[in-house]
């Protein structure tokens, strides 16, 4: 078979949710480039669909080779996506993607030497590692989440939708594939590292859509530890919380790029009274931080209440602790952009007014964009009886008052924190290193040892002749 | 008989070039084209008879331990169907270029067509070595051709590093002959396995080294890029696409005759000249600013790829670096064909300095992307088809350390394509949306050799979809299978 496929809940749940998420940002996109002519315009509105079907056959892909395949294809579509708005953003992402690739099938190729098939799923411990590191490239685990931020936050925003929302998510499913008995302490550990990381550094985000990044690496932090946990029961929770995050966290950038495009700014410092001026688009970002901090009644509260659970039942109580502080940061850095893009006094001057009043259509298009992520969020908030049974739970178990009280707990905790925080959150913070800059340093020390190499063509025959003996006695030496 | 006329024709051509300047004082387009189509037509029936039915002619009647025998079987085929192929590109972009004013360049053009015929075909080691020779030395003249200073520097430095590969390759044949006295490659396996072990340490020693430098791997690649950059677009495009892989062919099929048997670490070297030909070959082109060095630079990498498969020393892995030898010859024949036709009408070789890119086909920047593309290994290509499986085997054969490499291999060489695909294809779509007045001043004409560079073009396309077809896969390991067997190549030149 020349196609060999692995149909079963987990992946035909994930190419639903491309295709939802592309519908989304297919009707969002023509109320957001409006302004764009030519080659732009017609990436923004053909390439999502690419994207598309590229991811669904990737998910949907019974083996890691064409997995690994269709996930490249998939990251080079959106490179097209994002080249349009910033290149070396898109340079970037293109590198570190293939980067991913490159280390998927090298762990593949040695699945096939060590096993003889390269079937989907969990794959021995001698090559783990190589797996682990190339998927945890797509699903910036820690360190490897280098490219991240940047490319999210510089990206137009449907595209950083579609990327938040389901190539990071792409990464997550290889994880899932790969959950055994071998994998759960690193999981935990990468999960617990990430989640605490991200919101630690969304707290001292003042960009809206870089904010946004670092909740979506905080975010898979949760499924990569529900996944850790090893049980069934964790398992369907980090899937829940994926399908949830994808759906909410596409809501997000989507309400940060109406924003953006409205106030002609992502920057909160020179945000405030957006609710007044765009009441629609401060609802969709309600609902999306209400489902991200947990707030029963939308679906994060189902999926983080599944993933507690999992931590509980396994009895994993620090990573469950740690999981539930970052709960309530999660809940004080959304209270931080609601007040500070929303509900605070206008600043005055800001920098710069918006090019061109969009229109009314545009407008309309963009609100009925969201409309789709945000009532299936509200959905699988109330109903949310298909992922918990895939969990053996039921829903009552999740609406329980113990587990409510949780959430609400964190949620008021959260919301005490930011009063008492708030003028410290809206001041400058110095920037902190990150791994980031270690690309930067690494490039840097990259070109010199290849321009050092390069020296070495100085054009004298006699360096050249010296060489060729030296590796004519080195050879002998090594054929001995 | 065809077998001869494959190295006979081309040779014929080469002599009867002179005779007919010298009688009417021109050179016809059209009868060199001929000649070529000739040349070409004798070489496609050799590498047919060699591929349907593997067949050996003896030369002067003479028995095959005596005399010279030409053989051709699968693992010369395909080589023999790459190198016509290369050789028809090349001559094509010449004729189109200069039309058949210079008669001495389509002399040792010729000459070097029926030499690397004479290398696929032959099975005695000293007639290898004259063609190696031939080869050679057609090979430096070539490089020399335009004339430039910087050509006459490339062929010179050729000239000297390429001699010494051949004194080294001599010199192993000479020992050899001196420890068993028999030339032929099909009755060497068995001598080479009583002969002491220090001398088989000597003998290795030449050969590896002197056939390595002509690949040009890495540690002795230094000829390389300059001859490859100074040398005119279509001698660049023939030395990169077909004459390291005429190299390659030599290299593979006397380390598996002689060294496959015999133990000693042949392969275990050949594979670390390929890793460091691939981390090396990258890492000098990334941050190269001249488009035919960067291109040179890769193939120095691309070479490493080869010789990782062939280092695996199994019949899968040799099939693997085969593909890999057809793919290359598509992709970097096309990508200095298309490269020089830009570089020309830009009038810079410089990455930095493409500003302007009037008077260049779009479609001829976009047929660069797609050898880009090919080249850097993005999935349906065939670049990538032939890598995965180079890396496939090389882990199962080498352990994890090529595979590393290659990996390492495909990110760097991307950073450093995309530098020169955005660089051309951002001036194309400035030029596209700026102002259209001045688009009429030269209007890019279509050309036999963007024809040509079109097709490869989609056959690289066609040849990474087929590479996930069965029948293909297993044709291919037939290769690999002539490669490693031993027995059958002496069998089929001995007669026996």
């Amino acid at each position: 078979m020349i196609f060999p496929v692995a149909i079963d809940t987990f992946s035909l749940t994930f190419a639903a949710l491309a295709v939802y998420l592309t519908i989304t940002v297919s009707i969002y996109t023509p109320g957001y480039d409006d302004h764009m002519r030519g080659y732009g315009r017609f990436i923004y509105r053909t390439f999502p669909w690419a994207f598309c079907l590229f991811s669904c056959l990737g998910v949907l892909s019974g083996n890691w080779f064409l997995f690994t395949i269709f996930v490249e294809l998939s990251s080079l579509v959106l490179f097209f996506m994002i080249s349009i708005s910033d290149t070396s953003a898109a340079k970037l992402y293109l590198l570190s993607q293939l980067a991913g690739a490159s280390l998927l099938l090298t762990g593949t190729a040695m699945l096939y030497s060590a096993t003889g098939s390269t079937a989907i799923g969990p794959v021995p411990r001698n090559c783990l590692w190589l797996f682990l590191c190339g998927l945890g490239i797509k699903a910036a685990f820690p360190v490897l989440h280098f490219w991240l931020p940047a490319v999210h936050s510089r990206a137009a925003t449907p595209t950083s939708a579609l990327l938040s929302g389901f190539a990071v998510k792409i990464g997550v499913f290889g994880t899932g594939r790969l959950v055994s008995a071998d994998t759960g302490p690193t999981l935990l550990l990468l999960g617990s590292i990430m989640a605490v990381y991200g919101v630690g550094r969304a707290l001292i985000q003042h960009d809206a859509k870089r904010l946004l990044a670092w909740h979506t690496i905080s975010q898979l932090g949760y499924i990569v530890a529900a996944f850790g946990v090893g049980t069934p029961l964790g398992f369907a929770a980090g899937f829940f919380h994926a399908i949830a995050h994808g759906l909410f966290k596409a809501l997000l950038f989507l309400s940060a790029g109406s924003l953006e495009k409205v106030c002609g700014t992502k920057d909160l410092k020179q945000l405030g009274g957006a609710a007044g001026t765009t009441p629609l688009t401060f609802v969709f970002f309600l609902v999306g931080a209400l489902a991200i901090s947990g707030c029963p009644g939308f679906s994060g509260f189902a999926s983080k209440t599944m993933i507690k659970a999992a931590l509980h039942e396994s009895g994993n109580t620090t990573c469950y602790w740690i999981l539930q502080a970052v709960g309530a940061g999660t809940v004080v850095s959304f209270c931080k952009m609601g007040y500070m893009a929303f509900l605070r006094k206008p600043v005055k001057n800001p920098a710069r007014p918006p090019k061109r009043a969009p229109g009314k259509r545009s407008d309309n298009l963009r609100n009925l964009g969201m409309v789709l992520p945000a009532f299936a969020t509200i959905i699988l908030g109330l109903v949310p009886g298909f992922f918990a049974g895939t969990g053996g739970l039921d829903t009552h178990y999740l609406f329980k008052t113990a587990n409510i009280l949780s959430a609400t707990g964190t949620l008021a905790l959260g919301l005490g924190l930011f009063v008492f925080l708030r003028k410290w959150l809206e001041t400058d913070k110095d920037p902190i290193p990150d791994a980031d800059m270690l690309v930067e340093k690494g490039v840097v020390i990259f070109g010199n040892i290849c321009s050092t190499l390069q020296t070495a063509h100085c054009g004298m025959l006699r360096v050249y002749i010296a060489v060729t003996v030296g590796t004519g006695i080195v050879l002998s030496l090594l054929l001995r | 008989m065809s077998l001869v006329l494959a190295v006979v024709t081309p040779l014929l051509c080469a002599f009867l070039i002179p005779v007919f300047h010298l009688v009417w004082k021109t050179l016809p387009v059209c009868l060199v084209g001929v000649m070529g189509l000739a040349s070409l037509a004798a070489s496609l029936a050799a590498a047919c008879t060699g591929w349907v039915s593997p067949a050996a002619s003896l030369l002067g009647g003479w028995p095959p331990d005596l005399g010279i025998v030409l053989v051709a079987d699968r693992l010369a085929a395909p080589f023999m169907l790459l190198t016509s192929m290369g050789v028809a590109t090349s001559l094509v972009c010449s004729l189109e270029k200069y039309g058949g004013g210079p008669w001495r360049y389509y002399a040792i053009f010729f000459l070097l067509a029926a030499s690397m015929n004479g290398i696929l075909l032959t099975a005695d080691l000293f007639n290898l070595f004259v063609f190696y020779e031939i080869f050679s030395v057609a090979a430096y003249l070539l490089v020399a051709s335009s004339m430039s200073w910087q050509a006459m520097e490339a062929g010179l430095k050729y000239l000297v590093l390429g001699t010494m590969g051949a004194l080294f390759f001599l010199l192993g044949t000479a020992f050899i002959f001196m420890a068993t006295g028999i030339l032929n490659m099909a009755l060497l396996p068995e001598a080479l396995s009583v002969v002491p072990r220090e001398t088989l340490t000597v003998i290795s020693t030449c050969l590896v080294l002197g056939l390595a430098l002509k690949t040009g791997a890495f540690p002795v690649h230094f000829w390389l890029p300059d001859a490859h950059s100074s040398a005119q677009t279509p001698v660049s495009a023939l030395l990169s696409g077909a004459l390291v892989k005429v190299s390659v062919y030599a290299l593979t099929r006397i380390s598996c005759l002689f060294f496959l048997s015999n133990g000693g670490g042949v392969f275990r070297v050949i594979t670390i000249m390929g890793v460091l030909s691939i981390l090396g070959g990258h890492l000098m082109a990334f941050r190269q600013d001249d488009i035919k060095r960067l291109l040179a630079f890769s193939t120095v990498a691309q070479i490493g790829y080869i010789l990782v498969g062939v280092g695996c020393a199994s019949a899968a892995g040799i099939a693997a670096a085969v593909f890999h030898a057809i793919n290359h010859m598509l992709m970097k024949m096309g990508l200095f064909i298309t490269s020089g036709d830009i570089c020309e009408r830009v009038g810079t070789r410089s990455i930095r300095a493409i500003k302007d890119t009037a008077g260049v086909l779009p479609a001829n920047v976009a047929i660069f992307t797609v050898f880009a593309l090919a080249i850097v290994g993005v999935p349906p290509l065939n670049g990538f088809m032939s890598k995965w499986f180079i890396m496939l085997f090389s882990v199962t054969d080498t352990g994890l350390c090529p595979a590393l490499a290659i990996a390492a291999g495909t990110i760097i060489s991307a950073a450093y394509y995309y530098g020169v695909v955005s660089a051309l294809v951002g001036s194309v779509v400035r030029r596209n949306t700026g102002s259209p007045g001045n688009n009429d001043l030269d209007s890019p004409t279509v050309s036999a050799s963007s024809v040509i560079t079109g097709t490869f073009a989609v056959l690289c396309l066609l040849a990474g979809l087929a590479a996930l077809w069965p029948p293909m896969q297993s044709s291919f390991l037939s290769i690999g299978e002539t490669a490693v067997d031993i027995e059958g190549y002496a069998r089929l030149v001995l007669g026996k």
